[in-house]
């Protein structure tokens, strides 16, 4: 998947952990590591939504593309 | 996978499926056994028959035993049938029919449709041969030639159509329900 996520360096960035980021978010542990791990197929605008009230970002600095991704996977 | 309660339809279904495919097998013995006794007791039959049919072949039971015969595999591709249908009652019944292997079976649910109707093509002309050897019947209403229904489905091959294209439906259900359960 061209499309990552880029959720692990902005908790780096912010101190926080996936346990508390998943609190505060009203998500799952695992549906937010299954976020994390560039394993999802997409993501919700309403995950977003909350994703980005509680890191203070907006989505474009939640995600990223990387178009050699795709061509390495092909 | 969504939890679906026991239902009564299902396990009837199912239960069906199983003594349909029960008679299936018992079936076919009954037309290989069926096959060999025509010939073992050929004379008795032809001394039955030839006062309804006085110009018999003494070639009718050897036919009548290859039709019997002949339908054996087309009750084989009915069981094949059953069983594909079977598993995707399970997995109905598991809660998860939304599987690209459901649209697999179904098609292949249809080709065997189509195949029994081809086969039954291939029969027809020995159910000509049996008409032509039993020969006049002779009956209450007067002498009549010997009938015998055999014919394709036009509804088994709609049938077919119809399980190819849900075959289709079920894979793009399966990869929406994939793409669901990837979603955050």
């Amino acid at each position: 998947m061209p499309v990552s996520v880029k959720l692990d360096e902005l908790l780096q960035n912010r101190k926080m952990t996936l346990t508390q980021l998943a609190e505060r978010v009203d998500i799952t542990l695992a549906n937010l590591s299954i976020l994390k791990t560039g394993k999802a197929k997409a993501i919700r605008f309403s995950t977003l939504d909350a994703l980005c009230r509680e890191l203070d970002c907006q989505p474009g600095d939640l995600l990223g593309y990387s178009a050699k991704k795709k061509a390495k996977r092909k | 996978m969504t939890e679906v309660k026991k239902d009564p339809v299902l396990a009837i279904s199912k239960l069906l499926i199983r003594f349909m495919q029960f008679f299936s097998i018992a079936g076919m013995l009954a037309l290989a056994a069926g096959a060999v006794s025509v010939l073992v007791w050929q004379e008795t039959l032809l001394g039955e028959l030839r006062p309804a049919y006085p110009d018999i072949s003494g070639s009718f039971p050897w036919l009548i035993s290859a039709f019997l015969l002949s339908m054996i595999p087309l009750i084989g591709l009915f069981w094949l049938q059953l069983s594909r249908l079977r598993a995707i009652v399970g997995t109905v019944d598991e809660g998860n029919p939304f599987a690209r292997i459901n649209g697999q079976r179904m098609r292949l649910i249809a080709i065997l449709i189509i195949a029994q109707q081809f086969a039954v093509l291939l029969i027809m002309p020995l159910v000509a041969a049996i008409q032509s050897a039993a020969g006049r019947f002779v009956g209450q209403g007067g002498d009549e030639l010997a009938t015998m229904d055999f014919d394709m489905s036009l509804t088994a091959l709609l049938v077919a159509l119809l399980l190819i294209i849900l075959g289709r439906v079920f894979e793009q259900g399966a990869d929406m329900q994939d793409e669901l359960e990837g979603t955050v």
